[in-house]
């Protein structure tokens, strides 16, 4: 009987633990989902970044409290679809839910599944939303699931859509200047000219595309008759021959109104058509630009040691080799001015065949971006633009300096003609000209191709329609554009810096904890005695 | 928490004091330094993302054999009944062993700053998304740690501990990745339950409140499945 009671005793001690830890293990599974559940309804976050790239911006909250009739977004999302729509699903929502904070009182916004409602489905075939379609693995059958991930925007009588969310990425950008535009005047009208070499409308297919949804871009001829009073800004994409004065003449009094008028100028266009080849613009081309505007397009085409690389195809017999070089004369443009609210944000920009720029009164004309100071001019025509050519031997005994590639003119300006030019048609008893203005918005840039298809792209595109918006007076959404998309490039450093540094970061610290180590054993190995 | 503190110290002692430490020590730093340099100029961008984005599998390797041997060797020599005689809890010793491999990824990672650090001479990163990815590793370390020291609790051998928690952690990396081959559902589920989404949400720059606590809730949970599994050999 004695030696039975610490046996039964021991017994219930091992039952005491045994419940406590089973207990413990509970509780704490209980409180930790319910705390993670607690963190997941709270939705608290913290943007990080250094633009608070995922953060509602400045601009949208601007555009938010302009408007003064109410806006009711509607989010339609299918429930049950796989990720990462799932996850963007909640970003949307999160998203809706910052632009109803910013304006309580004129935003509003539901989140509706169109899979319960067939109804719902029948409304967005109307509008004209597509479904969906999205790979699912089901009972080891791979499926096409369809669903919606469409934005409806309401405002008065209009109707925007979104008809795909696909990513994260923009989705700020694309809600709020669908808001804007319809809580606005609409799309403004951009004029682009095709004469005198111009690239006209019909060649810029990737420019239409870019900017087909803000602005309505249209042809237009002031060689032949005024500008359209509806058109905000003109672009005028590398000229290979003298304009006429008529034309100079209406250019000029569409600035003085205050309009925008983007340049692009140079002194030889590339034919890509042909390969590597540039063909060179008539040499009076731009003599109108010093004369009307104050700008001067310098000879020769920039050539910079800092430049973008190229992919470039060789036929050699009968096989075809590709190579990606660094393209000299596509420098890599750095230098931005981050002053201007165009460039503001952007860190690499690739301007084609560019010319070299210069400025009749400095005071008078804004730099937008510098090629880097181991640039210099190559003299011509003819140039040499030969890809595969040697890099170091294009620049063996030239000065480099860092080349002005774009400019700015901005404020007050007077116009370049005191009277219309002779057989203009204009009776100046009945439309006076205009002589001078408080508001110019001209921006010149040395790239006469930067705008065909080969080269818009990357912060390029980004780069063009901020200078379509800041030509437009249109500027509210231009850092909503360019935060969080653009490049962090590294500095161009010589191949030994770059393989010091990969040594560095390979054995660098490896060696440094070898020796802490080799240190720490060998003052443990000396008795304290003897140290 | 003094004896936690101590216990911790001892750990770490024994770790800077051994070729163990050193060797794993060397071995991430060779590792890290290869994944970070060897496109970095290929890339040409002032950014860390593919660093961070292969760590997930590289601390797989790593901290399990860092956590090997702390659970396991005292079970093995016998000092886990030792311990058991002091007036120190189970959760006392759990903590002091787990707090031990932090601070020595917490040097590890120290040590790595030398990488944002020589981008920042090199370029313009974003200084706060590259801090946030530094704490998603941390976290990410953290519930690592917790699950290997968990490994470390149910084997008297540390070579058997490591292929508990290798495996572990690679089950779960498996999952993750196999996550798009199940139904919606189900993926819905591996998205709240695995470590690599919250992972890859901080790695945007962006730190949310209810990845934070994953990560930390992931953790005890794991130290608390510890404390019971040492609890076990008690009513055993």
């Amino acid at each position: 009987m004695n030696a039975a009671k610490p046996d039964r005793d021991l017994f219930d001690g091992r039952k005491v633990i045994r419940r406590r830890a089973w207990l413990m293990l509970s509780l704490v599974l209980i409180a930790t989902v319910a705390v993670y559940a607690a963190a997941w309804t709270a939705h608290l976050r913290w943007d990080w970044t250094e633009n608070q790239i995922y953060s509602l911006s400045h601009s949208t909250r601007s555009v938010l409290k302009q408007i003064k009739d109410p806006v009711h977004i509607r989010a339609y999302i299918t429930r049950g679809l796989p990720q990462p729509y799932g996850s963007l699903r909640r970003f949307i929502g999160d998203m809706l839910a910052s632009y109803h904070d910013a304006a309580p009182n004129t935003v509003s916004y539901q989140i509706l599944d169109p899979s319960s409602d067939p109804n719902v489905a029948a409304s967005l075939a109307a509008m004209n939303i597509p479904r969906v379609q999205v790979q699912s693995i089901e009972d080891d059958q791979a499926r096409i699931k369809q669903g919606y991930m469409a934005i409806v925007v309401d405002y008065l009588d209009k109707k925007v859509t979104i008809p795909v969310v696909q990513s994260e990425t923009g989705f700020e950008y694309n809600l709020t200047s669908k808001i804007k535009r319809i809580t606005g005047n609409g799309r403004a009208t951009i004029g682009v000219v095709g004469a005198f070499g111009a690239s006209g409308l019909d060649q810029l297919r990737r420019l239409r595309e870019l900017a087909g949804d803000d602005y309505q871009l249209t042809a237009i001829h002031p060689e032949k008759r005024p500008i359209d009073k509806r058109i905000t800004a003109v672009v005028i994409a590398g000229m290979r021959k003298p304009p006429s004065p008529q034309f100079r003449y209406r250019l000029d009094q569409f600035r003085m109104q205050g309009k925008g008028i983007l340049v692009l100028a140079g002194n030889a266009v590339p034919q890509l058509q042909v390969g590597f080849e540039v063909q060179p613009v008539d040499p009076y081309t731009n003599d109108w630009l010093t004369s009307d505007l104050g700008v001067v397009v310098k000879p020769g085409l920039v050539l910079d040691r800092d430049a973008s690389r190229v992919v470039v195809n060789r036929r050699q017999g009968r096989f075809m080799f590709r190579s990606v070089v660094d393209y000299p004369f596509m420098p890599a443009v750095r230098d931005l001015n981050e002053q201007q609210v165009v460039t503001r944000g952007l860190k690499l920009l690739a301007m084609p065949f560019v010319s070299p720029l210069g400025c009749v009164d400095d005071n008078k004309c804004t730099t937008l971006m510098r090629s880097s100071a181991q640039s210099a001019a190559q003299n011509g025509p003819p140039f040499d633009v030969n890809p595969m050519r040697d890099i170091a031997s294009r620049f063996a005994g030239i000065q480099q300096s860092a080349q002005l590639l774009g400019v700015v003119l901005s404020g007050a300006a007077k116009s370049a003609f005191s009277a219309p030019p002779v057989g203009i048609g204009i009776d100046t008893a009945k439309s006076k000209p205009i002589t001078q203005t408080d508001n110019q918005r001209v921006m010149v840039l040395g790239a006469p191709a930067l705008l065909d298809d080969d080269f818009l792209d990357g912060d390029n595109t980004l780069f063009v329609l901020n200078a379509l918006d800041w030509l437009s007076g249109n500027s509210d959404l231009i850092d909503l554009r360019s935060r969080g998309v653009s490049e962090r490039p590294l500095d161009k450093i010589d191949s030994q810096a770059r393989a010091m540094w990969k040594g560095i970061w390979m054995f660098g610290l490896p060696l440094l904890v070898t020796l802490l180590a080799l240190w720490r054993w060998r003052r443990r190995a000396v008795p304290p005695v003897a140290r | 928490m003094r004896a936690v503190w101590i216990l911790c110290g001892k750990e770490l002692r024994v770790t800077l004091d051994t070729a163990q430490g050193a060797v794993v020590a060397v071995a991430f730093l060779l590792a890290t330094g290869f994944f970070f340099g060897s496109n970095l100029f290929l890339i040409g961008q002032a950014e860390m993302r593919g660093f961070f984005s292969v760590m997930p599998l590289l601390l797989m390797f790593f901290i399990p054999a860092m956590a090997m041997r702390q659970l396991a060797d005292e079970l093995n020599q016998g000092t886990f009944e030792l311990l058991a005689t002091m007036p120190i809890s189970t959760w006392q010793l759990v903590m002091g062993k787990y707090l031990a491999i932090l601070l020595q990824l917490l040097m590890l990672f120290a040590l790595t700053l030398l990488y944002p650090a020589s981008l920042a001479l090199l370029g313009n990163p974003d200084g706060g998304a590259i801090a946030a990815g530094f704490l998603a590793l941390m976290l990410l370390a953290s519930a690592y740690s917790a699950v290997c020291l968990y490994a470390s609790a149910l084997t008297r051998h540390a070579i058997i501990a490591y292929i508990i928690g290798f495996s572990l952690l690679f089950a779960m990396f498996l999952l993750n990745k196999m996550a798009a081959t199940l139904p919606p559902a189900t993926q819905d589920w591996l998205t709240i339950l695995l470590p690599f989404p919250p992972f890859n949400a901080l790695l945007r720059g962006v730190i949310g409140l209810e990845q934070v606590v994953y990560f930390v809730s992931f953790s005890i949970f794991f130290l608390a499945l510890t404390c019971f599994q040492l609890e076990r050999r008690r009513w055993r």
